[in-house]
């Protein structure tokens, strides 16, 4: 009961923050971006607290939480469960659609909820990294430093990995009372909907509900996606945040609203918290608003970029001072970086591309998801949307470009490495491609 | 997919699978919903195979289970043997040793001196060295596990015996 009253906590937390986003925004948008801001901001707040030495507890969540709610609460007035509704569906091709589209993505939730809910932690790496941090942060305060992040012994649990999704299942530990349970998984399920919902809601206001509700269901039931859904790893954390922060850029270039530019900072900011993929993602997402933002040039615009890129660097800042002086025994990607080094690694480039393009079109994770955005771009009648679409593909390049480097400077065996993790980078960039498919797909399909 | 899409031409007439007049825009938009549906499809019945009907799903389940139950101990901390696992099998002991640290934090659960790093498998074969009870006692130590490679049951048999 604890658990789902976290889940409720964070939601409602979500949705104080999320009222003050500008509009207008349909009411699955709003869930969807609530749903994801919700874990984001309570896990920051909850590392900032633990960083001033106080470990999660059910109270100082609760605290959290009302002040969220509390702080929206004479906008969220405005939100109506009646913009939830899809459209009146008649005995047509559309309804059949709908329908189809409909039934896989409650199969999708049910697989989320199932994975999220039940069981034990099945996922090596949830266990090994995720989970455990979860235990040691929902025990120990950051400050002072716990044994756990001097602990070589437990080096293959990454011990400098930034600590968003871990803190966020600490505080189902912290709000349950039970460390030992398996409720550190249950958040992403909240997440997961998010995800669905926010990508429906926006690609629906642009494009209408056919291609939102077609791109939604071929996003929410990839193989690769339910695999990580509810297994307690940072994937689903990362790939949401990814997802809300490209729906808040594309907002930004239309509208030109300092809300979402501020909310698309914010949501890297969660990015880089959560994985260390997670610092080159946010990177991007600040070059890419540098870059492709309209009319660069115009004061105000320009100033809103580079505050972006500001804020972004400054807020990932604290978790690398934190880490600096402990024992850099894993992987350590970070310093291992170097012009020298990566150039020494050269001659894995060509093993690196053709792993990278085999899984584009490996069946079992993606079947033929990447296919159809490639095949979109053929599209002779596609929509001339064509700034949202050039920065969708400008991410998605940008961001498997940063992800060979730390490939040709790995210390692993390239032959294990790239199998293991190929499916969840490109799991990262899979709401790009959903929304790509949602804002091309031609008027005249059903 | 294709009946759903004959309803719309029973209903207007003068279309591809009810999808609009014949023309390369319509043709396209049919092939792309054909597409996404199959891709749905597909990935819905991809995961529902791995996930449901595949054995050896459920037997990774009952792996885990059993592993949690082996784990279910009293004590301040574990030392844990490894017995028996060659270079191939090594994977096996390594995930015993990362399910054990993960199921009983906060208590200590070591393969080793706290000082040897374990960043992989091939560091877990390496760190198996046996203590003396002083030692273990000395770093909150108060049973020992010897896990024994056995091929085809999980890969591990368990014995635990409390340090005096």
């Amino acid at each position: 009961m604890w658990c789902t009253f976290y889940l409720l906590c964070l939601l409602l937390a979500g949705l104080g923050v999320a009222a003050w986003a500008p509009g207008p925004r349909n009411g699955f948008e709003r869930f969807g971006l609530a749903a994801c801001l919700g874990p984001g901001i309570v896990g920051l707040i909850l590392i900032a607290i633990s960083m001033l030495g106080l470990a999660p507890s059910r109270v100082e969540i609760l605290c959290i939480c009302l002040v969220l709610i509390f702080s929206g609460a004479a906008r969220l007035r405005k939100f109506s469960w009646r913009n939830l509704r899809l459209p009146a569906l008649r005995l047509d091709a559309r309804t059949g659609w709908t329908i189809l589209c409909l039934v896989s993505i409650v199969y999708g939730l049910f697989v989320a909820v199932t994975s999220a809910l039940t069981g034990p932690t099945l996922e090596w790496d949830a266990f090994a990294i995720w989970q455990l941090k979860a235990k040691v942060l929902a025990i120990h305060a950051l400050v002072p430093v716990p044994d756990y992040f001097r602990s070589v012994g437990l080096s293959y649990s990454h011990l400098l990995y930034p600590i968003l999704a871990p803190m966020i299942s600490a505080g189902a530990h912290a709000m349950t009372g039970q460390i030992n349970g398996d409720k550190g998984r249950a958040p992403y399920l909240l997440m997961y909907a998010g995800m669905g919902a926010l990508i429906y809601g926006y690609v629906r206001t642009q494009r209408g509900h056919i291609p939102a509700i077609s791109c939604t269901a071929l996003l929410m039931t990839l193989p690769a996606l339910l695999q990580f859904a509810g297994s307690g790893t940072a994937e689903m954390a990362l790939t949401a945040f990814f997802a809300a922060s490209v729906v808040c850029i594309l907002r930004w270039q239309q509208n030109r609203r300092l809300g979402d530019l501020a909310l698309a900072a914010f949501f890297s900011i969660c990015m880089g918290w959560t994985k260390n993929e997670g610092l080159a993602l946010g990177a991007i997402n600040a070059l890419v608003v540098l870059l492709l933002t309209p009319l660069p040039l115009v004061r105000r615009n320009l100033a809103a970029a580079v505050a972006f890129a500001a804020i972004f660097v400054a807020a990932c800042v604290p978790w690398l001072i934190y880490v600096h002086d402990l024992p850099h025994t894993d992987e350590d990607y970070i310093h291992r970086l170097r012009p020298s080094q990566i150039a020494a690694g050269g001659r894995y480039l060509p093993l690196v591309l053709k792993s990278l393009f085999a899984e584009f079109v490996n069946w079992s994770d993606w079947e033929i998801f990447w296919l159809i955005p490639v095949a979109l771009a053929a599209y002779p009648f596609r929509v001339r949307q064509t700034r949202m679409i050039v920065t969708l593909w400008v991410l998605i390049a940008l961001q498997l470009l940063a992800y060979i480097p730390p490939y040709l400077v790995t210390p692993w065996d390239l032959g294990v490495l790239l199998p293991m993790t190929l499916s969840r980078l490109l799991l990262h960039l899979a709401p790009a491609a959903a929304l790509l498919i949602g804002l091309q797909w031609p008027r005249s399909s059903i | 997919m294709v009946a759903i899409l004959r309803i719309d031409a029973w209903r207007g007439g003068n279309t591809i699978l009810g999808i609009g007049r014949l023309n390369l825009q319509n043709i396209f938009g049919a092939i792309l919903c054909v597409a996404a549906g199959v891709s749905i499809g597909l990935s819905i019945g991809s995961d529902a195979r791995v996930r449901y009907l595949a054995p050896q799903t459920q037997a990774k389940i009952n792996a885990f289970v059993r592993l949690d139950r082996v784990l279910d101990i009293d004590g301040r901390g574990v030392f844990l043997r490894l017995n028996g696992y060659d270079a191939e099998h090594i994977g096996y002991a390594a995930r015993f040793y990362y399910r054990a640290v993960y199921d009983l934090y906060p208590r200590t659960v070591l393969l080793a001196d706290p000082s040897v790093v374990v960043s992989n498998a091939d560091d877990v074969r390496n760190a198996d060295a046996p203590p003396s009870p002083s030692w273990l006692a000395a770093h909150g130590i108060d049973r020992v596990m010897t896990v024994h490679y056995e091929p085809n049951v999980f890969q591990f048999s368990a014995e635990l015996s409390k340090v005096n």
